[in-house]
């Protein structure tokens, strides 16, 4: 968490081609590293522990009370299946607040606030990944590092997390 | 430069539609026979605020219809004239006009232009028309004694050739079968006509006002022949009771005005006398000819007889002790509104109003926005899970050490619950911000429906969650509407089987135990077991004839059933009892039907205080905690061997006492893990929900307590067997149990294994 306010306190300045530049949020799972819109991004906080929910998938941990909302809280990482399931006091929450909903995801660590102009964003290529390519808003790519843009509101909002009732979308 | 209007649209709106309601109420409220200055006034400034702001935003058509409306309450106000129901009728539908107005202008619905026409139009026929309505009426005149019809008119006054047009309303009238007395022109410009014949009234009077000026037509003698049997007649002007009453007994006469009684011991009708009453008697039909016509008044634009009993004597529009001695007395602790225009007798003693004065409580109150209330609610929702924390964090200390800081958590938590409390009552309002519609419904459904209808409102300040009380309305006001329809029966009907004519509905709200309890009740003719019965044999629903009652009057909650032999605007259609049922079960209530025959019908709505809080017992399963409503809960037991019983193998039934329930596993039902599975080990818990139990096993009860209810479909979905959720003590999320779903799965369970 604090990491990531560092991070955020020095604002990176517009891309390098002057274009229209966009802020992301970093995180890793597993060894990849995602980037997500930060005007997304609630807040980020440490798990609690959640309240389990009657027939629900694996990666609905269940909810918990976000100062008086009940937020359901995804795990990515057993969603998308990477990364080492496990819940230590370090293991981050990132509060999305997405299409009107609040929603919480699990992931192994938040890392970085970064800026990304369009020029940087490159179309991902057709794979097979347990990431569907709808929800990859392209790759961004900053040194040598490879970020997975992902459209969080689009995969959060999607039938396959199973977090909003089929007729809503 | 230029403000841009719109933005105080939203708020004009708001308080156009809080002087309508306001006015609405006062009007119901006016006693014709006493007009306080005072809410006269109220009435005026309110019809004056919402022009005032009409005409600052632009609302023209608004601004138009509340002008009009402002000019006739200004000169009533001044004494200039007197109010009549007639301008109370109008005021009222002007006031239906600009809510609707105001509604448009929103963007829900359109404008009516022509009907902003026609009520502005007839407005200022009641204010113009100076003369009329002044009640200064002296002696009979001398005159012929009435016999047969006799109607007055005024000629429009644009009229050229009167005598030709008098002539041939002769003419037209001798074809009807009538012939002509007398037709003669009066010192006001009315044409005083009597007639004789057996011919239909209202064709006369579709004739007549054919030719007459709108509006001017006017009945003033009754019926040939009245009848001996007459029980007695109100009627508003004096000739009209003089005629009706002509052959009956002198005592059953409540006549209007002072000179009443004179002609109603025998002489007969002055028709010359009327020249100043047109106005009301407008639409008045005449007592009716011959028949079992009781007496008559039509006052309102409805063509509809009602006929008064004498015996009874409760017609107190306005709760005026009528004039002669029979009085009644009204319940004194109920508040009765009356629904029926009456003779207002102009010699009785002008009694002070017995009403205790309305207290105005909308001056002391603000306009907040119910989301920053919820908001409030949340975070004094929060505040006191942190207080509870302090609590057990505190407990951990030594009394004595830290006797300060145990003294100041104690006043904390003091504190905070009522906090808490206060806060809720802000969500809370009283049960007459629903009841207050009902006079008006009752009033123009009982005119439309020819029946005679007393309500009876109690309990209005029992309070109830905001949120409920919006959810509530709709379904009393279908209940009320099918209990005037439906349970009371029509005025002769209810003469011919002992009752009073006047049928009584009853809204009565108050808490019982945690719940609010509304009740609507009618002293009508009571639901038809053999007709419901039947009704449902015919839909093909499954009943027998050993069914209780209780079950026979659940059927009327079935979609699609009505017992009503005729479809009528009202009710009849057979949607709405299943809303109704379904709606207030969506609430947390339920709906029991008391019913006798010929006595009368109850329903009962219950309903929880509040939607945001509820009466839980949690029990556990594993490590995790599900929240139980207490109103589902019967009883609570720890199973032995020799209680369960096995079907096929399994054990699925538990005998409680002589029944036998299904158990339903909490831990099964919701695909848990880590409970117990040993049935005696746990316990059982007895839920019944619409009239079917089963026995929900749990590892143990861990307490009984409110929980504020959270929503869990507001970022999460829908979960089968789940409600809602809320907010336990120590801070994580507890769920509430959808115990109908459970139960109606248990059921499903049982079917799919047999």
């Amino acid at each position: 968490m604090i990491q990531a306010a560092q991070a955020a306190s020095h604002r990176p300045e517009s891309g390098s081609d002057g274009g229209y530049a966009q802020e992301f949020l970093t995180f890793t799972l597993g060894g990849e590293e995602y980037a997500i819109d930060i005007l997304k991004v609630q807040e980020i906080r440490g798990y609690d522990a959640v309240t389990g929910i009657a027939h629900a998938p694996a990666f609905i941990k269940g909810v918990i009370n976000l100062r008086g909302t009940i937020v359901p809280i995804v795990d990515l990482r057993i969603k998308f299946n990477v990364g080492v399931v496990e819940y230590t006091p370090f293991t981050v929450t990132i509060i999305l607040n997405v299409g009107g909903r609040v929603v919480g995801m699990v992931v192994d660590a938040v890392s970085d606030v970064l800026a990304l102009d369009s020029a940087q964003i490159h179309p991902a290529p057709d794979f097979a990944s347990s990431v569907d390519t709808r929800y990859i808003h392209g790759l961004g790519s900053i040194d040598e590092r490879m970020l997975i843009v992902v459209d969080i509101e689009k995969l959060m909002l999607s039938a396959d997390m199973a977090l909003v009732d089929e007729h809503v979308h | 430069m230029t403000v841009d209007m719109s933005q105080f649209y939203q708020v004009f709106f708001e308080e156009a539609a809080e002087h309508l309601s306001n006015m609405e109420q006062m009007l119901l409220d006016i006693d014709l026979d006493s007009i306080d200055d005072e809410e006269m006034n109220a009435i005026f400034r309110a019809a004056h605020s919402i022009k005032g702001s009409a005409g600052t935003f632009g609302f023209s058509d608004l601004a138009q219809v509340t002008h009009e409306l402002e000019t006739l309450l200004d000169r009533v106000r001044k004494h200039e004239v007197v109010m009549t129901p007639a301008m109370v009728d109008i005021s009222l539908e002007a006031g239906d006009l600009l809510r609707d107005l105001v509604a448009a202008h929103r963007g829900v619905g359109q404008a009516d232009l022509q009907r902003v026409e026609e009520v502005c139009a007839a407005i200022k026929r009641l204010y113009c028309d100076e003369d009329a309505p002044v009640v200064s009426v002296t002696g009979p005149v001398a005159a012929p004694a009435a016999e047969g019809y006799c109607f007055s008119f005024v000629l429009p006054a644009d009229c050229v050739d009167a005598a030709g047009v008098i002539e041939n309303l002769s003419v037209e009238l001798k074809s009807l079968g009538w012939a002509v007395i007398d037709i003669s022109i009066d010192g006001s410009g009315r044409w005083q006509t009597r007639l004789t014949g057996e011919a239909d009234v209202p064709a006369v009077r579709d004739l007549v006002e054919f030719i007459a000026a709108p509006g001017s037509f006017a009945e003033s003698g009754a019926v040939p022949s009245a009848q001996s049997d007459v029980d007695g007649a109100y009627g508003f002007f004096d000739d009209d009771d003089a005629a009706a009453v002509a052959s009956s007994s002198a005592e059953t006469a409540y006549g209007l005005f002072d000179d009443a009684d004179a002609p109603a011991a025998g002489t007969s009708a002055d028709n010359t006398e009327d020249a100043g009453y047109g106005l009301f008697a407008d639409e008045a039909p005449a007592a009716v000819p011959a028949s079992d016509a009781d007496g008559s008044y039509g006052f309102f634009d409805a063509p509809v007889v009602t006929p008064v009993v004498a015996e009874d004597g409760s017609y107190g529009f306005f709760d005026t002790p009528p004039v002669a001695a029979i009085a009644e007395q009204h319940p004194a602790a109920e508040s009765v509104v009356p629904v029926l225009p009456v003779a207002r007798p102009v010699d009785a003693p002008k009694s002070a109003s017995t009403r205790a004065p309305k207290v105005a409580a909308g001056d002391t109150s603000i306009r907040v926005g119910v989301d920053k209330v919820d908001q409030i609610i949340n975070l004094v929702g929060e505040l006191v899970i942190t207080q509870a924390m302090l609590v057990s964090a505190a407990s951990k200390l030594d009394p004595v050490e830290f006797e300060r800081l145990m003294n100041g958590v104690q006043q904390l938590e003091r504190n905070t619950r009522d906090l808490q409390e206060s806060v809720m009552s802000i969500r809370m309002l009283p049960m007459s911000t629903v009841f207050s519609r009902f006079p008006r419904v009752v009033r123009d459904l009982s005119q439309k429906l020819g029946k005679q209808v007393r309500l009876v409102l109690a309990g209005e300040s029992t309070e109830l969650d905001k949120g409920l009380i919006e959810r509530i309305a709709d379904p009393l006001t279908h209940l009320v509407r099918n209990s005037l329809d439906h349970g009371i029966e029509t005025p002769d009907l209810r003469v011919a089987r002992g009752k009073p004519v006047e049928g009584t509905i009853t809204l009565k709200a108050s808490h019982q135990s945690g719940n609010i309890l509304i009740e609507v009740g009618d002293d009508g003719a009571g639901l038809n077991r053999e007709r419901i019965l039947s009704k449902a044999r015919e839909r093909g629903l499954p009943v027998s004839d050993g069914m209780t009652d209780q079950e026979v009057w659940a059927l009327i909650f079935e979609p699609g059933f009505s017992t009503a032999d005729q479809v009528t605007e009202v009710s009849g259609r057979g949607v709405g009892m299943d809303v109704v049922k379904k709606n207030i079960t969506a609430m947390g209530g339920r709906v029991d039907i008391e019913s006798m025959t010929g006595v009368g019908t109850r329903m009962t709505v219950r309903l929880p205080l509040t939607l945001a809080i509820l009466d839980g017992m949690s029990v556990a399963v594993g490590d995790e905690h599900y929240i139980i409503p207490l109103n589902y809960v019967v009883e609570s037991l720890q199973p032995t061997a020799a209680m369960i019983k096995s079907v096929g193998g399994l054990p699925r039934l538990v005998q409680v006492r002589n029944e036998y329930l299904n158990i339903l596993t909490l831990q099964d039902a919701l695909g848990l893990s880590g409970g117990t599975t040993d049935l005696e080990r746990g316990i059982l818990v007895v839920l019944e929900s619409d009239g079917d139990k089963i026995a929900l096993f749990v590892d143990e009860l861990v307490g009984q307590h409110q929980v504020v209810i959270k929503s869990l479909e507001a970022n999460y979905r829908k979960v089968p067997g789940i409600s809602g959720a809320t907010i336990l003590g120590d801070g994580h999320v507890g769920l509430i149990l959808d115990v109908p779903a459970l139960v109606e799965s248990a059921r499903g369970s049982l079917a799919a294994a047999a």
